[in-house]
């Protein structure tokens, strides 16, 4: 009975402080975010006319759809699966919600965070959790746009994801480190999001000029806020990686994977 | 990233995000504006929901990395 007694004790005053360090964390994130009078990037509602909006969601569904289909199946067979996808999707949500100002140009911008995302679950589940921060920043914060949730998914989300993705493996694949590989897929999804971003405005919005002479103008217009950004979200992505590197490797292996290929159980031990 | 965050929290003038000082302005050459939110919330609610928004996505990264990268003493009793 004693035994049992402080066992409970003990699971007691570990759910308090787990609670305690997540509230903790919870109000250093919120007053992190407490918004000023400047916001960020993503299109707002109404900025792309009907048609290319509707364009952009038809497009993204099949994607979505796959993603969610996989996140499902890798639930199953993984217990850690679900509570690392969503450490990463608050992440991603945070990330992307923190103005982050430039002062020699005087704007400001955000991080996207689904490089990391896919450089740590894939770029299918960089979709997902992109989907997830932008519907609530579109519902909840005025921040982006139902109508253009599409666009943005296809921006921040897959092209993002998948730009970042291909960043890591091909530097890997030279021999890079884990850091180093991870910077390159922060900076290359950040200036991916922005180029597609870009590219929708230059399709949806091009008018009497050509669709090439609007890319290249939006594109030189973002380029004073976002090259720096971009190399923050890279030394962000390379922060995360290398912390992850050093605390618990077998997570940088287990999920960027197609599917799993070691029990998960053992390699949280 | 927290010394950026406390310029810009601290600075008197405005800093526009890139959606006003790029998206926006090509919108508005194109003669689009754009649209109110579904939830039209802004002033002090904004400010509200940003709070809600960073204490809900803080609790829950706090609470997920705490299950996946319990302290060793700690990981018996999980």
């Amino acid at each position: 009975m004693p035994v049992r007694k402080r066992r409970g004790a003990d699971l007691a005053r570990f759910d308090q402080k787990t609670l305690l360090r997540a509230y903790a964390a919870a109000i250093g994130v919120a007053v992190f975010l407490q918004p000023s009078s400047a916001f960020a990037m993503h299109l707002a509602e109404g900025i792309l006319p009907l048609g290319w909006a509707g364009a952009w969601w038809v497009a993204a569904i099949p994607v979505l759809g796959t993603a969610a289909a996989r996140l499902s199946r890798r639930s199953e067979a993984s217990p850690l699966y679900k509570p690392f996808v969503a450490m990463i999707a608050a992440t991603v949500f945070v990330l992307s919600c923190m103005p982050v100002p430039v002062p020699i140009v005087g704007t400001c911008s955000h991080p996207c965070g689904t490089g990391l995302a896919a450089v740590l679950l894939g770029p299918a589940m960089a979709v997902v959790v992109a989907f997830v921060a932008l519907l609530l920043q579109a519902l909840f914060l005025a921040h982006g746009g139902l109508s253009t949730l599409g666009a943005d998914l296809w921006s921040m989300g897959i092209v993002g994801g998948v730009c970042g993705w291909l960043a890591w493996k091909a530097l890997r694949r030279f021999g890079a480190s884990m850091p180093l590989a991870a910077f390159a897929a922060g900076v290359a999804s950040d200036w991916a999001t922005y180029a597609t971003t870009a590219l929708q405005i230059a399709l949806g919005l091009h008018g009497e000029r050509s669709v090439g002479q609007v890319f290249r103008a939006v594109l030189i217009a973002f380029v004073p806020t976002q090259l720096p950004l971009g190399l923050l979200e890279g030394a962000l992505s390379a922060c995360a990686v290398a912390f992850l590197a050093r605390r618990k490797p077998a997570l940088l292996d287990l999920f960027a994977t197609p599917m799993p290929v070691v029990d998960t159980r053992e390699a949280a031990q | 990233m927290i010394a950026a965050t406390a310029v810009l929290a601290l600075s008197p003038g405005r800093w526009p995000g890139v959606d006003e000082s790029v998206v926006e302005k090509f919108a508005r050459d194109a003669g689009r504006t754009a649209s109110p939110p579904l939830f039209g919330i802004e002033g002090d609610l904004l400010l509200f929901a940003f709070l809600c928004a960073g204490l809900l996505g803080g609790f829950l990264l706090g609470y997920c990395f705490r299950t996946l990268f319990p302290k060793r003493g700690e990981s018996d009793a999980s």
